[in-house]
């Protein structure tokens, strides 16, 4: 099978366990009792934070391999995973927004995570531009690497600046956000929506690096 | 390690003592600040809100801006006079260049502040001179960040098309950590707060200054290669 | 306020839901486009 066929198996399979995720989430775990139903928001944001982190969190790793190795297939998974990180990235965008409305009663939020996802989302388009704009593919993967483990460093900085703003200017809230416990019930739709995401992302890198080469056949 | 401080030293010096005589560089940045600040200034209604709330983000964004200006003109210069080519033949250590450029940027930046400044606290009517020394150590401290990786950033862009509109985009996001911190302190020392309330946004400022330059000193001879 | 108490916030819900799903299968569908142009 070639790597192409696998990753569309993965990216397939991963789409119908999303939809099992949702038929469980929206009818067969219960509506929580402050937020009401925009609270079920939260399994598919928060999986999405973390398949966006991983996706750049990778870039990251891939962009130091090359540079320590200049093998060009970590280049390849490099630009894969920034261009899943960024559709990953828009999912955030909207659900976070969609979910910040009925809780802090303003559209956008500058806490940590939407800050966050903003600059991510920005640092993925950069990169990507970046890599538009290079013609030689050794200059590029070798720009690219640079910049990618410049921005892998920067988010605990991000994230560590709007920490820091939030603590010292706490936001009103309309209404209280979920407890960090959750019941078991819930505890479990999560888990099976983070398998889910995470099976896409997979599925989406697999399928982008097939395509990055110009050889996509593995034993 | 004195070695590679030391041709840094000689590098900034030259590309230095390039835009004293030329002089234009220094200037169009001071009036582009000055231009900038008029602006804001214009901008606001002043009955609406108080200067001492607005003060910390027009000083960030005008710097800001001055820097960003500062930043592809730096690399202008060297495309113009084809310098790096020179450079990159001769047995300098890479590093040296980017510690080099970091250093003339550093400089160049820090005078067009030291100009603005009081270029704000009169157009602004801000008590500046009560603070001015934990500003100045602040504003030093942002600096150095915003121009290690700027000066990094300009290296990754010199040949690609557009590099003048893929250097602001590539570099906002990593300025934002240093401007919130550079802000947040600016306003507390514009209401007269104690110093040690803004200890954990200078920590936050000095590590990302560390990080990065020491981050951009190791790769930046990957920019230059072949 | 639905008849237990809960908010009747679920419109956000299914507005988060719906475009998740569009996102995603959009992705997945210009994934196995350019998949099948590929030589």
């Amino acid at each position: 099978m070639t790597l192409q066929s696998r990753g569309r198996w993965i990216t397939a399979s991963g789409l119908l366990f999303l939809a099992a995720v949702y038929v469980r989430a929206i009818w067969f775990t219960p509506v929580e009792r402050l937020q009401g139903g925009a609270q079920k928001i939260f399994y598919l944001h928060a999986p999405a934070a973390w398949s966006t982190l991983l996706a750049m969190g990778l870039v990251g790793v891939a962009s130091i391999l090359y540079l320590l190795m200049k093998d060009e297939r970590f280049d390849r998974f490099a630009a894969a995973s920034a261009e899943v990180g960024t559709a990953f990235a828009c999912v955030m965008l909207t659900t976070g927004p969609l979910w910040a409305k009925p809780i802090w009663g303003t559209w956008w939020t500058w806490d940590a995570r939407l800050t966050l996802t903003l600059f991510l989302f920005f640092l993925f388009i950069g990169y990507q531009l970046l890599r538009g704009a290079i013609a030689e593919p050794g200059t590029r993967a070798r720009f690219s690497a640079v910049l990618g483990i410049f921005g892998m460093v920067l988010v605990p900085f991000i994230h560590l600046s709007v920490y820091l703003f939030r603590t010292l200017h706490p936001q009103p809230i309309v209404l209280k956000p979920s407890a960090p416990s959750l019941p078991d019930s819930m505890l479990l739709t999560l888990l099976l929506s983070f398998l889910a995401f995470t099976m896409l992302y997979v599925g989406f890198v697999t399928q982008r690096y097939a395509l990055g080469g110009a050889q996509s056949h593995v034993g | 390690m004195g070695g590679l401080l030391r041709d840094a030293w000689v590098l900034a010096r030259k590309d230095l003592a390039l835009e004293v005589r030329t002089r234009t560089g220094i200037v169009s940045a001071v009036v582009f600040t000055a231009l900038v600040l008029t602006v804001f200034n214009f901008g606001r209604d002043p009955t609406a809100v108080a200067v001492i709330d607005l003060a910390p983000s027009i000083l960030w964004v005008t710097f800001t801006f001055a820097g960003v200006l500062s930043l592809n003109r730096a690399f202008q210069l060297e495309l113009e006079n084809q310098a790096l080519e020179g450079l990159l033949v001769s047995p300098i250590d890479r590093r040296s260049l980017y510690l080099g450029k970091l250093c003339a940027n550093l400089v160049f930046l820090l005078l067009v502040e030291a100009v603005g400044l009081p270029m704000f606290a009169l157009f602004f009517n801000v008590a500046v001179l009560k603070v001015l020394l934990p500003l100045a150590g602040l504003i030093v401290l942002a600096t150095v960040g915003f121009v290690a990786v700027g000066t990094l950033l300009s290296a990754l862009v010199i040949r690609v098309r557009f590099a003048e509109l893929m250097l602001p985009v590539l570099l906002l996001p990593f300025l934002i950590p240093p401007l919130i911190g550079a802000v947040q302190v600016t306003a507390r020392l514009f209401s007269g707060r104690p110093l040690s309330e803004v200890v954990g946004w200078l920590k936050l400022l000095l590590a990302y200054d560390i990080v990065f330059v020491s981050l951009a000193t190791l790769l930046f001879p990957a920019t230059v290669d072949e | 306020m639905w008849a237990d108490g809960t908010p009747p916030t679920g419109g956000y819900a299914i507005a988060a839901y719906l475009l998740t799903a569009i996102i995603l299968l959009t992705y997945s569908f210009l994934l196995f486009r350019r998949g099948s142009k590929a030589p």
